[in-house]
């Protein structure tokens, strides 16, 4: 897994690529947590180069959209490749989180 | 160690009694056991000892647990060594059906929850409540879940795989009415579909034949064997029944040539039927116990 972090013009982008699941859940949802507790409220995450995701990967993501909202944010992810579009359809994630099917569409929903 | 009070095992158990402490008929089947058995697999998901994709069981941080029912899961998947399709490990734990259910009601009557009365199981107070625990109210599964259906919130894991496991083992009844059921059936259908061995639970119902461990038939087919003769034709319709390949797969007191072995073909000798359970705890055998398996009818069951 590959987690990398750059503080955009009003919003926080992740890039998240590789494999997320039981190996490195723990180390990426401390890493997204980190920039929740840093008073990020606006994440969008660039799933481009994610090759497979798990159960255990599935409930970082939702995990983060939960800490979000909570303090009043918007968790956005885009650029979701097919097999991982299929993952999110079939386990109704997709219908949890906002999804654009690019990184400009992504920036401006979050900065509206 | 289970941060919570109750396991999600215990959790669903828990829905398929009535007020009075005792199990619906609806319940009282070998379908019941592969929803326990996919509430085990899924608290395991959730304590990260398995993890799942889209097909396939994934073994993990595969450490014993301290809990009888968990680790009797834990060494038969260490003895696979392997992923494989969710829904074989479903059906292929659910041999162990009876044991779970008797350690299930044990843990729960060590809990106060349940009573043993009269040889009945009885809720511990008179209402439908846990015991407090550091003082709190332990919220009951029927009403979180409630919540959890009436409101928009993001779910908490733990809720969303209760759900999961009552949407698709035809168990939403016990928690919500059917005006309620279609009134949310969107929400309720969004939220189950979020654990993938939830979703792989009605398959496995589906699949599993009626004809079960307990039926006429077979006990037909076995009289005038003797007691070696049984136990084979018992032991090779369980291997079809719960997806076993191999006989060095099956647990011990199954296998040929294991002194557990011996001990089964004694105690088949003594009753007079393979329709045995043994409980790897107590390291005890006893016949099917006909109040878990009274009943192949009701709806959806």
């Amino acid at each position: 897994m590959t987690i990398n972090f750059s503080l955009e013009n009003g919003f926080n982008l992740i890039n998240l690529g590789g494999r997320l699941d039981t190996s490195n859940y723990e180390e990426a949802s401390q890493q997204i947590d980190n920039q929740i507790e840093m008073g990020q409220k606006k994440l969008v995450i660039n799933l481009e180069q994610l090759e497979y995701i798990s159960s255990s990967g599935l409930r970082v993501l939702m995990s983060a959209l939960k800490k979000v909202k909570a303090i009043g944010g918007n968790l956005i992810l885009c650029n979701v490749p097919d097999k991982i579009t299929e993952v999110f359809e079939i386990s109704g994630f997709s219908s949890l989180f906002t999804i654009t099917k690019d990184l400009e569409t992504a920036k401006q929903k979050i900065t509206a | 160690m289970n941060p919570f009070f109750l396991n999600i095992p215990e959790e669903v158990y828990l829905l398929s009694i009535n007020e009075d402490g005792e199990q619906h008929p609806n319940f009282r089947n070998k379908k019941f056991d592969i929803i326990i058995s996919s509430a085990l697999l899924m608290e395991m998901a959730e304590r990260h000892i398995i993890d799942t994709d889209l097909t396939y069981l994934i073994p993990d941080k595969l450490e014993k647990t301290g809990e009888e029912i968990f680790d009797t899961v834990i060494d038969e998947i260490i003895s696979f060594n392997d992923k494989r399709p969710i829904i074989d490990w479903i059906t292929h734990i659910s041999i162990h059906g009876q044991y779970f259910r008797d350690e299930i009601i044990t843990s729960l009557v060590r809990k106060s929850v349940l009573k043993i009365q009269d040889k009945k199981t009885l809720w511990f107070f008179s209402t439908r409540k846990y015991p407090l625990q550091n003082d709190q109210e332990v919220k009951e599964v029927r009403s979180r879940l409630r919540d959890l259906i009436f409101s928009d919130e993001i779910p908490e894991v733990r809720d969303l795989i209760l759900l999961s496991i009552l949407y698709h083992g035809e168990l939403l009844d016990t928690v919500v009415t059917t005006s309620e059921k279609i009134k949310y059936a969107d929400r309720i259908s969004q939220i189950s579909k979020m654990d993938f061995i939830g979703q792989t639970i009605s398959k496995a119902v589906d699949e599993f034949s009626l004809g079960d461990l307990i039926s006429e038939k077979i006990t037909d087919l076995l009289k005038g064997k003797t007691a070696e003769e049984k136990l084979q034709d018992h032991v090779l319709s369980l291997m079809e029944k719960y997806r076993i390949q191999d006989e060095s797969k099956l647990p011990a007191w199954l296998r040929k040539g294991t002194e557990q072995y011996k001990k089964t073909l004694e105690f088949v000798e003594e009753v007079g039927t393979a329709e045995i359970t043994f409980n790897p705890r107590t390291q005890k055998y006893s016949k099917l116990n006909y109040g878990y398996y009274s009943y192949t009818g009701g709806a959806g069951m």
